[in-house]
């Protein structure tokens, strides 16, 4: 695991030269008539040089080693899928089911019971939304 | 309807709705179905039963900006609808600041001709963008285009004297007219407005061209039954000239103007044409 | 004296039955929404606008108004309690959190209810004494000097960031790429869209915010494998005398910051929030405390966010200009009502005008009052456990973002922003710069751009115009000043300031509690 302060460095430099890059693909105009890439290429630009101190800086200070715990994130990310999934292609009420029954993995424990507990009432309180408020959640 | 809660669209959808609903003696439900740009709700509507019970509000945006400005439209506006009739325009009218030494359109183009590039024109909306570079080239003059995310930056950029002019519908506008802080120099209607009953068209003014303003209509998703189509136009027109519906509509700045669904019909589909040229020549590519 | 006969028609007018029970429904309805994450004062109206068609003028407006503030209350509790902001409550995200991982919440949420109830009532006076006049200003300022503005609001990026200066100002600038995502206003390009339609208009603010905040957080507490449930034991609401007293001088001057930009059109009540942090940062008697859940950090953003949230009515009612998205609405709700927002309302409506004016105070009466006996629901939230908790904030998440279009796409989004949000958590970036940046970007590109055609690509235009010229003075001052001070501070304390990250990393084992008052150890020195 890299340290936190060249992670830092290197995140940044990543983003600032995938918009910067990206930016070149547009036209840059003139001072009185500014292309679209013009104000994206300076701030990544800018953004490059303070990455580029941010790895500079890094030589000299020491920093704790990064953290990272890719399983709860994932699992995370996994569920709002499926959430999306579900719900194009089903209804709301089964991307709900999914949404929880696929987070709580990310929990210190596991009961299914209460996961089903939670997806109902999250279901009713979407009803209520879709009839009370005009939401259109589409839920059943 | 595919535009949002307090749009004016969405004001108009609803006091015709309610009229609409005594005529015909029954409940009219006005949904609200939005995004991107009213497409959402369009393509909805496009794709419902051709009953005669779910009807569309669509307008300049949908039917006839969208469909030459967005690449992605899955409804033609001109097929997948049975026209009803048209509800009325938004009349645009050419705002100077209040404080501005023009009082007519031959002086504002003379300012121009004089000095080409100095004078400015705001815009908001695609319609805004459309009516200012026709007015460039019917008067053959160079104006710098100042591009605004909304109608009330673009007027409080007018009242200021920052930029020398603007298109815009008058529901902004009317106070700030009446208030005397901006000069309404011409209207883009076909006759003289209601509204403003004291500014001259464009026609007037010696810069005629085809008409630019904002419309909104009734729909019904095509291949509704004809009888149903004349019953609702009929009543739609009965509704249209109620006169308290009417000034209902002047207060939002809309000006009633019904037409049968033929006409409405042609009018679409020459709207859609006329778009589709207009936004050539102004060098808009569809996004 | 004509002011307080104005008044007093006005509380005449908005103390009838009708209007009391109208502005109750509003503060209590917008409150529960507000609460939910993601969703804002502007869904909120959005949604609740059909509600009013059928109840007469005034009451409509009135009860619109109660749901706008009730809105922005709702968005700060849900920033403290559980660090999901909306646009109004980036800030609160900061302190409130900070002191709700102490076990502080009932404080933190009491002392955001006392400020806002201030920093409400400074701007009705402003309201009151200075509207038809104050309207005005709006129109003096030119794209030059909201550019000038824009920049000053930068500035801000050095009191928000908690850590060295450097990763601020990198996030800040991150944010603005990321602002930079949608159609180009000028020249209708697509920028880093990569053809996805849902991209074109932009990501919206609430997709960044619940991303970047929301989800992160959530996912770090999980990390931590906390079951949470911190607040076992009785919980304090009412301050003591001298945490009371620590609450009034902050509410007070972030109420002064709060009316005056509000008035300004663009981003005032953003900004606002991030100003008045600042300044408490820079004068507070307890700046030191500042970012560590001090009781100004919630004070000073929340009287004014408040207080802008009012005084932004003004130059909707006083020249029919309204100023952000949430008050266009505001405007088309009075327009269907028959009204029209413009020079011309204070003579043709007085009474609506007053009577609005009133019902302001009367809804922050309303406000406070829920407050107070509401806390306790608030907070028993949290005693249920996490393992309920945590898929009930992710579905709302999820709500929220799909309710802005009705597109599940946005949804995608944001989690695509949690991703984000949590990479920039473990590697220690913070996100509240990232939210500055984000807001405050695309608007100083499009002022700037703006001022740019209108001066022909002259750059001189902005010190050219007396305020821009003036805002850009006072900029580089700050600047200047920040650098020197920093410089000297870097001179005086190097060896230590590699010391001070040591110390984090002793500390981020531990629960989020420590590692966020860890965090904070390093903002004193920038």
């Amino acid at each position: 695991m890299p340290r936190q302060s060249t992670a830092q460095g290197l995140l940044l430099a990543a983003i600032g030269l995938f918009f910067g890059l990206n930016a070149l693909r547009y036209p840059v105009g003139t001072l009185a008539r500014f292309g679209p890439g013009l104000f994206p290429l300076v701030v990544s630009a800018a953004l490059l040089v303070l990455a580029v101190a941010m790895l500079v800086r890094s030589r000299f200070i020491t920093s704790p080693p990064l953290h990272f715990n890719i399983r709860n994130i994932a699992i995370i990310m996994a569920a709002l899928a499926g959430f999306v999934v579900v719900t194009t292609f089903v209804d709301m009420a089964a991307g709900i089911v999914v949404l929880v029954f696929t987070a709580t993995l990310a929990g210190t424990a596991y009961h299914w019971r209460r996961n089903a507990l939670v997806a109902a009432g999250l279901i009713v309180i979407a009803l209520a939304f879709e009839q009370l408020l005009g939401l259109r959640l589409g839920v059943v | 309807m595919p535009l949002a809660p307090g749009s004016g669209t969405d004001a108009i959808a609803r006091l015709v709705a309610a009229k609409l609903g005594d005529v015909l003696g029954t409940q009219i439900v006005v949904e609200n179905k939005v995004g991107a740009n009213g497409a959402i709700g369009t393509t909805a509507a496009a794709r419902a039963a051709p009953d005669g019970y779910t009807l569309l509000v669509g307008g300049t945006t949908t039917h006839a900006g969208n469909p030459n400005l967005m690449k992605h439209i899955t409804y033609n506006p001109v097929t997948d609808f049975a026209p009803i009739g048209q509800l009325g325009v938004y009349p645009y009218a050419l705002l100077v600041s209040g404080k501005s030494n023009y009082t007519t359109m031959a002086q504002l183009v003379a300012a121009a001709k004089a000095k080409p590039g100095a004078l400015s024109f705001g815009y908001a909306n695609a319609l805004g963008q459309l009516s200012g570079e026709m007015l460039k080239q019917r008067a053959g003059i160079d104006l710098t285009a100042v591009a605004y995310r909304g109608s009330p930056q673009a007027i409080t950029d007018i009242i200021g004297g920052r930029v020398t002019m603007m298109f815009v519908d008058t529901t902004p506008a009317t106070a700030q007219i009446q208030a005397g802080t901006v000069k309404a120099l011409a209207v883009t209607t076909e006759h003289r407005t209601d509204l403003l009953p004291n500014v001259p068209t464009m026609a007037e003014a010696g810069l005629g061209g085809p008409r630019v303003e904002a419309w909104n209509g009734l729909f019904a998703p095509a291949k509704t039954p004809r009888p149903i189509i004349d019953k609702l136009s009929a009543a739609l027109t009965q509704v249209l000239s109620q006169p308290d519906l009417k000034k209902q509509m002047e207060a939002i700045g809309f000006e009633a103007e019904p037409s049968p669904p033929d006409v409405f019909g042609q009018r679409v589909a020459d709207e859609v044409a006329l778009w589709a040229t207009l936004t050539k020549q102004a060098g808009l590519e569809p996004e | 004296m004509e002011m307080l006969n104005n008044l007093a028609f006005g509380f005449h007018h908005a103390l009838s039955l009708d209007n009391l029970l109208y502005c109750a429904i509003g503060c209590v309805v917008g409150t529960i929404i507000g609460l939910l994450p993601g969703l804002g004062p502007l869904a909120t109206i959005s949604l609740l606008l059909p509600l009013t068609y059928a109840i007469p003028t005034s009451g409509a407006l009135i009860m619109l108004a109660g749901i706008y503030y009730g809105a922005q209350y709702g968005d700060s509790v849900s920033a403290i309690t559980m660090r999901m902001p909306h646009a109004g409550s980036i800030v609160a995200c900061i302190d409130g959190h900070a002191m709700t991982l102490q076990g502080r919440t009932g404080l933190a949420l009491f002392t955001a209810g006392v400020s806002s109830f201030i920093g409400g009532t400074v701007a009705i006076i402003v309201l009151a004494a200075l509207a038809p006049s104050l309207g005005q200003v709006a129109i003096l300022f030119g794209p030059a000097d909201y550019c000038a503005l824009m920049l000053l609001g930068f500035v801000c990026v050095s009191v928000v960031t908690t850590g060295s200066v450097l990763n601020g100002v990198a996030m800040c600038l991150l944010g603005v790429l990321l602002g930079q995502i949608g159609t180009d206003l000028d020249t209708g390009v697509q920028r880093f869209t990569f053809g996805l339609p849902s991209l074109m208009e932009g990501v919206s603010v609430v997709s960044v915010a619940l991303g970047c905040f929301g989800i992160a957080e959530l996912t770090k507490n999980l990390d931590a494998g906390e079951q949470r449930t911190p607040f076992g034991g009785t919980i304090r609401l009412m301050p003591s005398w001298p945490e009371f007293k620590r609450i009034i001088p902050s509410a007070l001057r972030g109420s002064i910051v709060g009316s005056l930009l509000g008035i300004l059109p663009g981003g005032g009540p953003v900004i606002a929030q991030f100003a008045a942090y600042g300044l408490d940062k820079k004068v507070s008697r307890y700046r030191h405390e500042i970012g560590k859940g001090a009781i100004e950090g919630v004070a000073g953003q929340a009287a004014a966010d408040e207080a802008a949230a009012r005084t932004s009515f003004i130059p909707l009612m006083a020249i029919g200009i309204p100023e952000n998205p949430v008050m266009a609405l505001m405007m088309a709700a009075f327009m269907i009502k028959g009204v029209q927002p413009g020079p011309n309302m204070i003579g043709d409506h007085p009474d609506l005008f007053w009577g609005l004016v009133a019902s302001m105070w009367i809804g922050n009466c309303f406000l406070l009052l829920l407050n107070v006996p509401l806390v306790r629901i608030w907070l028993s939230i949290f005693k249920v456990s996490y393992g309920v908790l945590f898929p009930a904030i992710l579905f709302f998440c999820c709500i929220g973002t799909f309710s802005i279009n009705n597109n599940l796409d946005d949804v995608v989004t944001t989690a695509a922003f949690g991703l984000l949000g949590y990479v920039l958590m473990r590697v220690r970036f913070d996100p509240a710069p990232l939210m500055l940046g984000f807001i405050l970007g695309p608007m100083l590109e499009e002022y700037f751009r703006r001022a740019m055609v209108l001066s022909h690509g002259d750059l001189l235009t902005f010190v050219q115009q007396p305020i821009s010229a003036t805002l850009v003075g006072f900029t580089c001052l700050l600047v200047i000043g920040q650098t020197a001070f920093a410089a000297r501070n870097a001179f005086k304390a190097d060896p230590k300031d590699g010391g001070n990250e040591d110390e984090i990393a002793g500390h981020s084992g531990r629960g989020p509690g420590a590692a966020v008052t860890a965090d904070h150890a390093g903002a004193g020195i920038p």
